[in-house]
């Protein structure tokens, strides 16, 4: 057998998953739709609720590639824009829910017993109640509005957070090196983030990537049921709910939006697989 | 075994009486004042202190949650501020469609899911497993809401064999329950192939081979029995996601009165009796189907009703061995 090169543990993660053509491409598309999200001034031909009565509802054409909607804005356009709210909704409610649900994990699982018992007993009552049914009523609390939403979303994702964060925390608490940290008198802090942090990273990178897949779908379906993104805005939720009084006649106007979120959390979701896959090969089936 | 069951019933109680303190919670500071809403802009402030009073909304946070619990325990979900129904009545009227969407989408979850999952495994890198698995894989990604519309689209304006929304007979449920049924065949399937994957490799399998079973006997009793776990606890999420959430968006593309639809209803009039009474109502659906779940576990797999039934035994066991 050919001898392979070592890279050391973080080389030989990207080797494996770069070998994996489907995350790939979810990263491919990912970078896309970024620099898509970014450069949205630039790129779009018109602006996000710019309006042309005369061409209202156009199908799709050379002039506008998506078609307008029943107020002429361009389809194309504000799908540009909506990747800028999507991503952002993506990262920071993931953000949102990892800092929240991490801590409480992180505390859980160190200082044990009744904090463990008291942060974990919290947590199960929150799962009581499922993840999508908690975001809607923390959405419904708050009100709409972009802010909003991504504190729901990421109060929503934190019991999933936490439990991970928690359980990948005692695989690792229980090794040696960690007692000879302790032995040699070193504090919690630095026990925490330099010896247990990176050694129990790797599921909780997998569970943040998909949890930004599921952020995603979160936040389109929050705005597809009004309590989300509120017009004028784009976003892609939102424009699917806009574009059901028009399935009969304008079709093409819930085709594209959707067809973003699918691609998007697909992306995401894959792009999961692959880091899954890529740190423990023995999971790949 | 009994014991067990019992025991998880009570441990239920006190986490729905936190599950109701954090929907209260989050009701109370909910924006907008029902009161307003309901008397106009014109309302003199007599009006507006009066219905407040009768409401009971002038208590302290702590007043109005005491007598919502004591309410709830008397099977008094409270009174709709509009319609001055009883919550739970205007639930229980609805609950049947929600029911009948979450039963028929999970079964037909699971018999796509499971059949499509095994032969992908039994067959893997096949053309079936690797068109199933994209197919899948798209399925978990996709919207359900998207789906509807998109079946909307396809069935009910074009081809014209199914009514688009409402629920004025069996007709009305097909494309809802399609729609539900598909994405949680994606979730079922990819759990399924996976699972059976792993049980495949096991040496048991070999050695049900080694003794000339059938290939059917050797998948189905042998290797499915032993995935089952596994599957079964996705198809318990997903039955109790459905109940909890999933047909609030299959209801509303649908126009299904159901109790997801209630909900989102009661959430834009700012109906805080029916809001939280939903939440909750939901919440008990789910926490049950999850109970459930953990004592179905015990018939699929032996072992585990042992553990239930020896937990004190072992429990003792375990203590004594770790102080000598």
């Amino acid at each position: 057998m050919k001898q392979k090169k070592t890279h050391g543990q973080f080389g030989e993660i990207l080797y494996r998953f770069t070998r994996n053509r489907l995350a790939v491409f979810g990263v491919i598309v990912i970078g896309i739709l970024i620099v898509m999200a970014l450069l949205a001034d630039y790129i779009a031909p018109y602006g996000f609720d710019e309006q042309n009565l005369a061409a209202a509802k156009t199908p799709p054409c050379a002039q506008y590639i998506f078609g307008t909607d029943n107020f002429g804005r361009d389809i194309f356009s504000r799908i540009i824009y909506g990747a800028q709210i999507s991503l952002q909704v993506g990262v920071i409610a993931v953000a949102i829910g990892l800092v929240v649900g991490g801590t409480a994990g992180i505390f859980a699982a160190f200082y044990g017993g009744r904090a463990d018992t008291v942060i974990m007993r919290f947590m199960d009552v929150l799962m009581a109640i499922p993840g999508m049914l908690l975001a809607i009523s923390i959405a419904a609390s708050l009100g709409p509005g972009l802010r909003n939403m991504m504190i729901a979303i990421g109060i929503a994702s934190s019991p999933g957070f936490a439990r991970v964060v928690r359980a990948s925390f005692l695989t690792v608490k229980g090794n040696e090196y960690v007692e000879a940290a302790r032995s040699i008198g070193a504090s919690d802090a630095h026990i925490i983030f330099r010896h247990i942090l990176p050694n129990a990273v790797a599921p909780v990178i997998v569970h943040a990537t998909l949890g930004v897949a599921s952020a995603i779908l979160s936040c389109a379906t929050l705005s597809f049921l009004g309590m989300g993104i509120q017009p004028p805005q784009a976003e892609w939720g939102a424009m699917l709910s806009a574009a059901r009084s028009y399935l009969r006649t304008q079709p093409y106007m819930a085709i594209f939006p959707g067809l973003f979120i699918m691609i998007t959390v697909f992306s995401f979701n894959v792009i999961g697989d692959g880091i899954r896959d890529a740190i423990d090969p023995r999971l790949k089936d | 075994m009994r014991k067990y069951i019992i025991k998880r019933l009570i441990m239920l109680i006190p986490v729905l009486l936190g599950v109701t303190f954090i929907v209260f919670l989050l009701m109370y500071f909910a924006p907008g004042d029902p009161v307003q809403m309901l008397l106009g802009d014109s309302a003199t402030q007599a009006e507006i202190d009066a219905l407040t009073h009768e409401l009971g909304r002038d208590k302290s946070f702590w007043g109005q949650f005491f007598s919502y619990v004591g309410g709830l325990l008397r099977l008094d979900f409270g009174t709709s501020y509009f319609t001055k129904t009883s919550v739970l009545k205007e639930i229980l009227t609805r609950f049947p469609n929600t029911v009948i969407l979450a039963v028929f989408g999970c079964l037909l979850s699971v018999l796509i899911g499971i059949s499509t999952g095994v032969i992908a495994a039994v067959k893997q890198y096949s053309i079936f497993d690797n068109i199933a698995t994209a197919i899948a894989l798209i399925g978990v990604s996709m919207p359900s809401f998207w789906l509807g519309l998109l079946l909307v689209m396809l069935f009910a304006l074009n081809l014209k064999i199914l009514p688009a929304s409402g629920s004025y007979g069996p007709a009305y449920f097909v494309m809802p329950i399609i729609c539900l049924g598909v994405n949680g065949a994606a979730n079922i399937m990819r759990t399924t192939r996976s699972t059976m994957l792993e049980t495949i490799r096991q040496d048991y399998i070999r050695t049900a081979r080694g003794k000339g079973q059938t290939e059917w006997n050797v998948i189905m009793h042998h290797a499915l029995k032993n995935a089952l776990i596994s599957i079964v606890t996705v198809i318990g999420v997903l039955f109790g996601n459905l109940l909890g959430v999933t047909t609030v968006l299959c209801e509303t593309v649908f126009a299904i009165p159901g109790i997801g639809k209630f909900l989102i209803d009661s959430i834009g009039k700012r109906d805080q009796p029916c809001v939280m009474g939903c939440v909750l109502f939901m919440a008990i659906l789910f926490s049950l189907v999850n109970l459930g779940v953990d004592i179905l576990y015990s018939y699929i797999d032996p072992r585990i009703k042992s553990q239930y039934e020896n937990a004190s035994k072992v429990k003792k066991a375990a203590v004594k061995e770790s102080s000598t």
